[in-house]
């Protein structure tokens, strides 16, 4: 194979396709006049000599590094700004303000990936192209998925927020509980302030602080998130 | 002179002998003493068992005293601690290669995980092998690690999803990535790739091994009956695109022949993808045949029977270059 490969540098497909098909495109070699042919077989040892270094980059040559970066960039910025929400909310420090934030979303993204990598094996097969031109080209392609696919991405968009809001939720609570000051029990309203604003404040009073921060940060950092989004999108279609 | 060498001497006598035999150093030299000796076990035909025993050792006290030297040394490129990933790597590295067969993907989406497993197992265990609880810091500390690495670990992963993909659609590798928010491409990319032209190569051989010195009525009336025609050979092709999934990604179709100067015809074959590229619009591969009627000089059986009338065969070229064309063809 790497033979091919290596061929198809020096001379075009058509000049090596053209005499017996398939079989001959295939082994070049086999299909080719003799004189050419020997000249072919010293270029094969010498083929093999670089070989492992040739196939390791035709075969790793397409890594996800964009992806990779904006990755990063993405989790920075929420990080940053879901910091910025608990520490004025939670009155927390600085630098435990970061930690949790830090930690709540690695663990929606590490979350998000693991339910990816998992169910995009069972996609149905015109699902998965319409997955893999996004993800290649940037953009999806005519098939029988494609009119239904804008409101798919908009609802999934949706129960991605809510999942990641009572991922994030959840996990504070866990994490607190794991650090040993939880907060669920420290943020329980006392019954003097229950009597003295009468029994229908206390179902308004009943959401923890720590939910409502958390619902806040997510809001905030999906916001700066889409933005960035339609930025990079915008960015793409005027270049 | 002799005091530079002298002090040189010294540095690398302590950098080779520590002070203390609890360093780094001790680890080496029990990691090399337990290679050697298993090659020693190898030469005189000791069993397997003591032989892996052996090297098994060997693996362990080089990974504890590479960690040991990373981490005494305070080797931190980005104040990242490199320590428990080298560590992990080698570990990685012995386990995986004991395993016949290649398991390159498996071994670098546990590596984050080995080396997290690596910096958490100390926290956990006290030294005589009791387990505690470590401080709070640490705890948030390793949850970190841990996410860290999970990540790490899925970017892994990702990378193999995507060679998968790649495996199962060749024909995506000829095309351009470059407005991917995702991919990056290393290598340059060439139209080659594109499993449409063994496709159209096996059409014409097809063609030609149908209509080529066969009379020009026979091929007139296959030209006629032209799809059922192409839609055979595409059905013969499917083979050629076994082992990836693209069978349902091509379509072989030909339009109705042009005529040509010479009272033929110019076929065009097309082979259209109707899979995810990087124009929107997708593309097709053509391959164009000129189908000439060649007149077959009569032969002459015998001198007194009145000459045969010539019959009228065909003759089949095809163009050697299968351009690539974006859009649909028209129809």
């Amino acid at each position: 194979m790497l033979i091919f490969l290596n061929l198809t540098d020096r001379w075009h497909w058509g000049t090596l396709v053209d005499t017996d098909g398939w079989d001959g495109a295939l082994c070049p070699a086999l299909s080719i006049s003799g004189s050419i042919q020997t000249e072919l077989r010293v270029g094969v040892s010498e083929v093999a000599i670089a070989m492992p270094f040739d196939l390791f980059i035709e075969e790793a040559s397409v890594i996800p590094l964009r992806a990779l970066l904006f990755q990063s960039l993405l989790l920075l910025v929420a990080i940053m700004l879901e910091a910025m929400v608990l520490r004025q909310r939670m009155r927390w420090g600085f630098q435990p303000s970061i930690k949790y934030a830090a930690t709540l979303n690695l663990m929606a993204v590490v979350i998000g990936w693991i339910v990816f990598l998992g169910i995009e094996p069972l996609f149905p097969p015109d699902l998965r192209t319409q997955v893999i031109s996004y993800i290649l080209f940037g953009h999806f392609y005519r098939n029988p998925w494609s009119g239904s696919l804008g409101t798919l991405i908009i609802g999934s968009g949706l129960v991605v927020f809510f999942v990641t809001f009572w991922i994030k939720a959840k996990g504070l609570e866990v994490l607190t509980w794991m650090m040993g000051n939880p907060l669920v029990s420290a943020t329980k309203v006392p019954p003097s302030q229950r009597i003295r604003y009468g029994p229908k404040r206390s179902s308004a009073a009943a959401t923890p602080p720590h939910t409502l921060a958390v619902l806040h940060a997510n809001a905030w950092s999906f916001s700066a998130i889409l933005v960035l989004l339609l930025l990079r999108h915008g960015l793409e279609v005027g270049l | 002179m002799i005091q530079f060498l002298r002090s040189l001497l010294d540095r690398v006598y302590q950098f080779l002998f520590p002070q203390q035999y609890f360093a780094w150093q001790t680890m080496m030299y029990l990691g090399i003493f337990s290679l050697i000796m298993s090659w020693i076990a190898r030469l005189s035909g000791a069993t397997a068992v003591t032989e892996w025993l052996i090297a098994t050792g060997s693996w362990t006290f080089f990974s504890i005293g590479v960690g040991w030297f990373l981490e005494h040394n305070q080797v931190r490129p980005f104040g990242i601690a490199l320590a428990p990933w080298v560590s992990g790597a080698l570990v990685c590295t012995y386990v995986f290669s004991l395993i016949p067969g290649s398991h390159l993907s498996v071994a670098l989406i546990t590596w984050p995980l080995i080396s997290v497993a690596i910096v958490a197992v100390p926290q956990f265990l006290s030294w005589d092998f009791s387990l505690k609880q470590p401080a709070p810091p640490i705890r948030q500390q390793l949850v970190l690690l841990l996410l860290v690495a999970l990540l790490i670990s899925s970017w892994f992963q990702f990378y193999f999803r995507l060679q998968r993909w790649l495996g199962d659609y060749p024909t995506l590798l000829s095309e351009d990535f470059s407005r991917s928010g995702f991919v990056t491409r290393l290598s340059d990319y060439s139209d080659d790739q594109a499993r449409g032209i063994a496709l159209l190569t096996f059409a014409e051989n097809q063609i030609k091994e149908q209509l080529n010195d066969m009379p020009w009525s026979w091929t007139e009336r296959w030209l006629l009956n032209r799809p059922d025609q192409i839609a055979r050979i595409q059905n013969n092709a499917l083979a050629l695109l076994s082992e990836s999934q693209e069978q349902r990604m091509w379509q072989l179709t030909a339009p109705p022949p042009r005529g040509s100067d010479s009272g033929g015809y110019v076929l065009r074959v097309l082979a259209i993808w109707l899979g995810p590229a990087a124009n929107p619009e997708g593309f097709y591969l053509e391959k164009s045949c000129q189908i000439r009627p060649r007149t077959q000089p009569s032969t002459q059986t015998s001198p007194d029977s009145p000459p045969a009338p010539p019959t009228v065969m065909t003759t089949v070229n095809c163009e050697l270059g299968i351009p690539k064309k974006p859009g649909r063809p028209e129809a």
